[in-house]
């Protein structure tokens, strides 16, 4: 996918990756994750049909379990799921409760295994207390943040 | 060990130089060079205590250790710097302290190197705990020199131009060593283990010029003593063998003043907020805040650079408008210190705010570091033993730092949430960490230690 990315290789392929990410981010697929002080935990993502295909990929993100998967302190209601199609674009919005007292310790995001098509993810994570914004590339070990 | 006993000794008297304009030259040039090289030196080595501080968050990020890891780690430099203080103290009393202090640093910088090449917990805390006791090394024999080359009446100026080392050595870290670490444009980008790298080659340097430059007794140049020489009468820097035994019996008493006990723990809980903002402060404003390496230690650095201020201030204060009486110093400093902490917490997020916020903390925070961390314990303490009580005060107020950044870590760790990407073999990871207790414990120990501070509202200098 995203013939932009693999362009960028070079002799710092993850160090440089930051420095013309921005260049290819309206090609890249999106996620959004919104976690409550309540313990709701919203998330969405968005992602161009031209990666996996449209049947594919509506198949694949229709079913949580190849996105998300939660690690707390005792189970939480059972994710909602919504896909809507846009041309060529999907959007998937996933919902989970929690609980307030659910201790949330681990969110595992499985989109590169249910996707091996998927090179890279940018990501938006808000905690109640903060957020944060980092690109996430099949090809590095770590989290790029401050891309431009 | 005799061997090596005798290599740290304080050399032998040299033979008296008789030509005065001889004299007058040497004690010009090497009280020069010697509050030169005490602060330049102290500064430069202040940096390998400080090196860990910088590079938490990116160690972090990197998964090599959790904030609790990071934060026991941290707390291991307290603790052995709390030990080296006290034991050096009287250690330095009787070193030739230019070999003394440049091994301290050596030694500093080997351990930081050690540092960046270890990823073992038990390791880390190892190397990082006998840093702090080499750490230990400087003050004391800092003290020593200044109390061998400058005279009691002009000690005390001498004495403020050394303590802006700390800032130096702050400075040097908090914008110098970022800046290596931090991400381009506004770094270089080098990986976490120039941050250990740096100052360990930094700190060679100071080791070596204080070396060179740092001198003995004057008494080891054939000069007279510095209270002969300036006329300026008083109590020696070194103990005298035949009160040596009185001396330790006056040092048992401070421990009977109740009030030493009370300003103990004053400083003990006000050490938890200093450190605290020092060594978690710029994670909190990365992790929180949303600002990079950079900014974060330069936030970091202004409240540093204020302190400056504030212990010339406080003590301007406390003895003009007082009349030498801590207390109310203390209240107006430690609300100085406890408003901008609240503002900086729980205020508006604009920077300007933050940055104003956290200068006036700084300048609050050093008005009562200098009175909790010494000032005020010496005031009523015996002066002929002011050195234990300040041995007393620091061993309380390191061991409250040292907790304090285990205690800490441990609260963010609890709070921890990772967010992770499985790819292959590869799993990338984020992590989320929530500061609301942390903070409630920060700003909880420095009410604790202002309403103790005050409590002593009656008490005056003795002597």
């Amino acid at each position: 996918m995203l013939a932009a990315c693999g362009q960028d290789d070079g002799p710092d392929f993850c160090g440089d990756h930051a420095l013309f990410h921005g260049q290819h981010q309206n090609e890249t697929a999106e996620l959004v994750v919104e976690m409550s002080a309540q313990g709701r935990i919203d998330s969405s993502v968005q992602m161009l049909y031209a990666i996996a295909g449209e049947a594919a990929t509506n198949a694949r993100l229709g079913e949580t379990d190849n996105v998300f998967r939660l690690d707390t302190a005792s189970a939480c209601s059972d994710a909602t799921v919504e896909v809507e199609s846009d041309t060529g674009t999907v959007l998937a919005n996933y919902a989970s409760e929690c609980g307030a007292d659910n201790e949330l310790k681990q969110v595992n995001v499985l989109l590169f295994d249910a996707f091996p098509e998927l090179d890279e993810v940018m990501v938006h994570v808000t905690t109640p207390v903060t957020e944060k914004h980092f690109v996430i590339h099949r090809q590095c070990e770590r989290a790029i943040f401050r891309w431009r | 060990m005799k061997s090596i006993l005798h290599f740290f000794a304080a050399g032998p008297d040299a033979p008296r130089l008789t030509d005065q304009a001889e004299i007058d030259r040497q004690f010009h040039d090497h009280r020069r060079n010697i509050i030169v090289i005490l602060t330049v030196g102290y500064g430069l080595g202040y940096v390998c205590r400080l090196a860990f501080n910088v590079v938490k968050k990116p160690i972090m990020d990197a998964g090599i250790f959790t904030p609790e890891e990071v934060g026991f780690i941290g707390s291991m430099l307290l603790y052995g710097y709390a030990a080296g203080k006290f034991s050096n103290g009287f250690l330095a009393d009787y070193s030739n302290v230019k070999k003394f202090f440049a091994f301290g640093i050596l030694m500093s910088a080997l351990l930081n190197f050690g540092m960046s090449l270890s990823s073992v917990v038990w390791v880390s805390a190892l190397l990082w705990v006998l840093n702090g006791w080499f750490q230990g090394f400087g003050a004391p024999s800092a003290v020593v020199a200044m109390a061998n080359w400058f005279s009691n009446g002009e000690r005390g100026r001498y004495y403020g131009i050394w303590s802006t080392a700390h800032s130096i050595g702050e400075g040097l870290t908090y914008l110098g060593i970022a800046y290596l670490i931090a991400a381009p444009p506004k770094g270089l980008g080098l990986p976490w283990q120039w941050g250990f790298w740096t100052p360990a080659a930094i700190c060679v340097l100071a080791a070596w010029l204080i070396y060179r430059f740092l001198q003995d007794r004057p008494q080891t140049l054939g000069l007279p003593s510095i209270a002969e020489w300036s006329g300026d009468g008083g109590v020696h820097a070194r103990p005298i063998k035949h009160d040596a035994a009185k001396i330790w019996r006056d040092q048992l008493k401070v421990l009977a003043i109740p009030s030493m006990w009370v300003i103990a723990m004053a400083s003990s809980t006000m050490y938890i907020t200093r450190y605290a903002v020092n060594s978690w402060g710029n994670v909190y404003l990365q992790e929180i805040r949303g600002f990079d390496l950079f900014d974060a230690n330069l936030f970091i650095f202004l409240n540093t650079a204020a302190g400056i201020l504030g212990c010339v201030a406080y003590g301007y204060l406390s003895d003009k408008l007082f009349d030498a009486r801590r207390p109310p110093a203390n209240l107006i400093f430690g609300l100085m210190e406890l408003l901008p902490l609240v503002v900086i917490f729980y205020g508006p997020t604009n920077s300007f705010v933050l940055a104003a916020a956290l200068i006036v903390y700084g300048f609050g925070l050093s008005g009562l570091l200098a009175a909790l961390g010494g000032l005020f314990a010496i005031d009523i303490a015996p002066k002929r033993v002011a050195g234990a009580a300040m041995g007393f005060i620091g061993i309380f107020s390191y061991i409250g730092a040292g907790m304090q950044d285990y205690i800490s870590g441990k609260l963010i760790y609890d709070s921890e949430v990772r967010v992770v990407f499985p790819i292959g073999e590869n799993a990338p990871t984020v992590y989320f960490y929530d500061y609301t207790v942390p903070i409630m414990f920060w700003i909880g120990a420095s009410v604790v230690s202002i309403i103790l501070a005050t409590s002593l509202w009656r008490v005056k200098a003795s002597d």
